[in-house]
């Protein structure tokens, strides 16, 4: 017989006996749905977390504010986990900044000092967020506030302790409630007209002068005054953690010429939330595969069995009448196959189906967006499709070892 | 023709057949009688090439089927016998049809042929008007004709029918031996394992074994 006609001939069988074959496939079908949306799930926590460690690690860098040399460049560029670094010459966006600071009556002038003195006022849409207070903590072990409270209404202004150690002001519970009014321009760089500013407010706070360093800079409302060098260089990190040791040598480098940019640690949390999804996943796919694999061996084994008993007298009545032996293994190898890769197919469909479901489900929930993890799906369909027809000859020949290589007659006495 | 050389068939320490030597002509009818145990179906299997005896030879037309590779043998089941079993072994969510031309579709033989031939097949055993009919639907007497009909459709020179009547009344036990007698009476040899007396009669040559051993051979053209 051609092979082809032995594979027409097992089409043929199961589609004759298709209630016996539907049993079967329903079996494979369950088992390879789970592990498909196993596997989905997983693979699509593991494109999430990488995605946004990835994504949002570009807003991870370090502002070191000058022209580092040669010899620091290399320093810098031994560490792993830099990214890129590059230099900004000709920084003088900060030659005009506060020129009108009064507290409680008093007027002040900002001497030319550092780049990272802060007033945060709820005027301009800043404030201290959270995630600024969560970071900061995390990374300083001490408070964002020192005395008084955060922002809380329309009107409210937080100074730092930088600009007042700057403006020689030693009170500091003694300036809460008391009025404060700033004008000025801001970033104006290279003479060219900057942002225009003029607040006043109530002092309701004062924050820690190493907020500037370490906030968020999207979120705070610096200023910079008269000093800022002329120079600065910025060095891009690959991930927002793992960076302790680069953290301390860049300190130990540059001290307060560094500054911490950062989009705040409320991505931590939820990459942590991710991680530990995508943990918490694998290791319940590792177990549901452990279970999977034992419960599809037992079940393809009864499957078999039930299969076999349907099949036998076929098989033997098949060689009694001129089939031979590889004839015969190779029917039911094409059969087990054929069952195989039909619910493989039909599973890996309905898969993809329910993914998208559970990824509405998840971001209507939790609004978490789930990503297809296309080059994972493909892979696995790929890679258990070779695994069915592996699956389907190495069954085929322990059966046929048992039972389908004896003589007909012991076929048809089963 | 057919041979058999001092054949043998053990299961341990059990001699289902023990040293059976025959001979049996192109066209003989023979009834292989005896009691349960005795060794009928036995011989009739090894005849029929679907079992594999513990010793001896077996020839057929001049081929020594013993000697012979498992894929040979297949081919020569394929051409030479045709088989018809007591529980007919049919395929029951097969029609009719498709269980007729099994043999044909293992020859190879082209559809338009397989057809040609099932039909032929299947109006020798009266059952055309049965064609497309689920084998499952049936009657016992119907079920065991259209074994017959699969047995003779790929005009197979020799027919083992192994207790053909044993699952039917009289009246289909009748018929079928009559369809026997007259697929012999057209050139073929027809093998038959019975316990009844009264089938064996329709043959030409009786056979009785006892205890794995010819006890007689009446009617022996040899």
């Amino acid at each position: 017989m051609k092979v082809s006609s032995i594979l027409s001939l097992s089409v043929k069988n199961i589609f004759l006996k298709k209630f016996a074959y539907l049993k079967v496939l329903a079996g494979f079908f369950f088992a390879f749905l789970i592990i498909f949306i196993v596997l989905f799930y997983s693979g699509s926590l593991s494109i999430a977390y990488k995605t946004y460690e990835n994504n949002n690690a570009d807003c991870l860098h370090y502002y070191i504010g000058k022209d580092v040399s040669a010899e620091e460049e290399l320093e810098i560029r031994a560490f792993p986990q830099v990214k890129s670094i590059w230099a900004f010459e000709n920084v003088s966006f900060a030659n005009n900044s506060v020129i009108n600071l009064q507290i409680g009556g008093s007027a002040f002038e900002i001497a030319e000092r550092s780049f990272y003195e802060i007033l945060i006022s709820p005027k301009s849409d800043y404030m201290i967020c959270e995630n600024d207070e969560i970071y900061f903590t995390a990374q300083t072990g001490e408070n964002v506030i020192l005395y008084g409270t955060q922002i809380k209404k329309h009107g409210d202004i937080v100074i730092s302790e930088d600009v007042l150690d700057n403006l020689g002001i030693t009170e500091r519970e003694e300036l809460l409630g008391k009025e404060i009014s700033f004008s000025g321009e801001l970033w104006a760089a290279d003479g060219e007209e900057g942002y225009i500013y003029n607040e006043s407010g109530i002092i309701c706070g004062i924050s820690n002068e190493k907020l500037g360093r370490y906030s968020v800079s999207a979120s705070v409302f610096g200023f910079l005054p008269d000093g800022v060098p002329a120079a600065a260089t910025y060095v891009e990190l690959k991930s927002f953690t793992g960076n302790e040791d680069f953290f301390a040598k860049m300190d130990a480098m540059f001290g307060e010429q560094v500054m911490h940019t950062f989009v705040g640690s409320g991505i931590l949390d939820d990459m942590k939330i991710v991680e530990g999804q995508e943990m918490l996943c694998n290791r319940f796919l590792s177990i549901i595969c452990t279970v999977l694999i034992a419960v599809i061996a037992i079940y393809v084994a009864s499957n078999q069995y039930y299969l076999l008993l349907k099949n036998s007298v076929f098989y033997g009545i098949l060689k009694a009448n001129g089939v031979s032996n590889r004839e015969v293994f190779l029917m039911h190898t094409f059969e087990l196959a054929i069952t195989l890769i039909v619910a493989l197919i039909i599973a890996f469909g309905a898969s993809v189906g329910l993914f998208f479901v559970i990824k509405e489900l998840f971001y209507s929930l939790m609004s978490i967006d789930l990503i297809f993890p296309a080059g994972a799906a493909v892979a696995s369909f790929f890679g258990f499709f070779a695994a069915c027809a592996a699956l389907a000859v190495l069954i085929t020949l322990f059966i046929y070892v048992k039972i389908l290589k004896k003589p007909p007659v012991r076929l048809l006495r089963k | 023709m057919i041979e058999l050389r001092n054949i043998s068939k053990n299961y341990g320490n059990f001699f289902a057949l023990s040293g059976v030597s025959l001979q049996i002509e192109d066209g003989e009818f023979v009834a292989v009688v005896g009691e349960s145990g005795s060794g009928k179906s036995t011989l009739l299997n090894l005849i029929g090439q679907i079992d594999t005896p513990s010793d001896g030879e077996i020839i057929i037309n001049g081929k020594t089927a013993t000697k012979l590779p498992e894929k040979e043998v297949a081919a020569m089941r394929n051409k030479t016998f045709g088989f018809v079993f007591q529980s007919f072994f049919l395929e029951p969510t097969y029609t009719v049809t498709q269980n007729v031309e099994i043999p044909l579709l293992l020859a190879g033989v082209k559809k338009s042929a397989r057809a040609e031939r099932v039909s032929a097949a299947l109006q020798k055993v009266g059952l055309t008007e049965k064609a497309n009919n689920k084998a499952s639907d049936l009657s016992g007497g119907e079920q065991q004709r259209v074994a017959i009909a699969r047995a003779i459709v790929n005009d197979p020179p020799v027919i083992i029918a192994d207790e053909p009547c044993g699952n039917l009344d009289t009246k289909n036990g009748d018929g079928v031996m009559q369809l026997l007698k007259e697929l012999n009476g057209e050139g073929k040899t027809v093998l038959m394992v019975t316990h009844s007396a009264e089938h064996a009669k329709w043959a030409k040559r009786i056979i009785k074994l006892c205890d794995g051993k010819v006890l007689y051979d009446e009617g022996s053209n040899v």
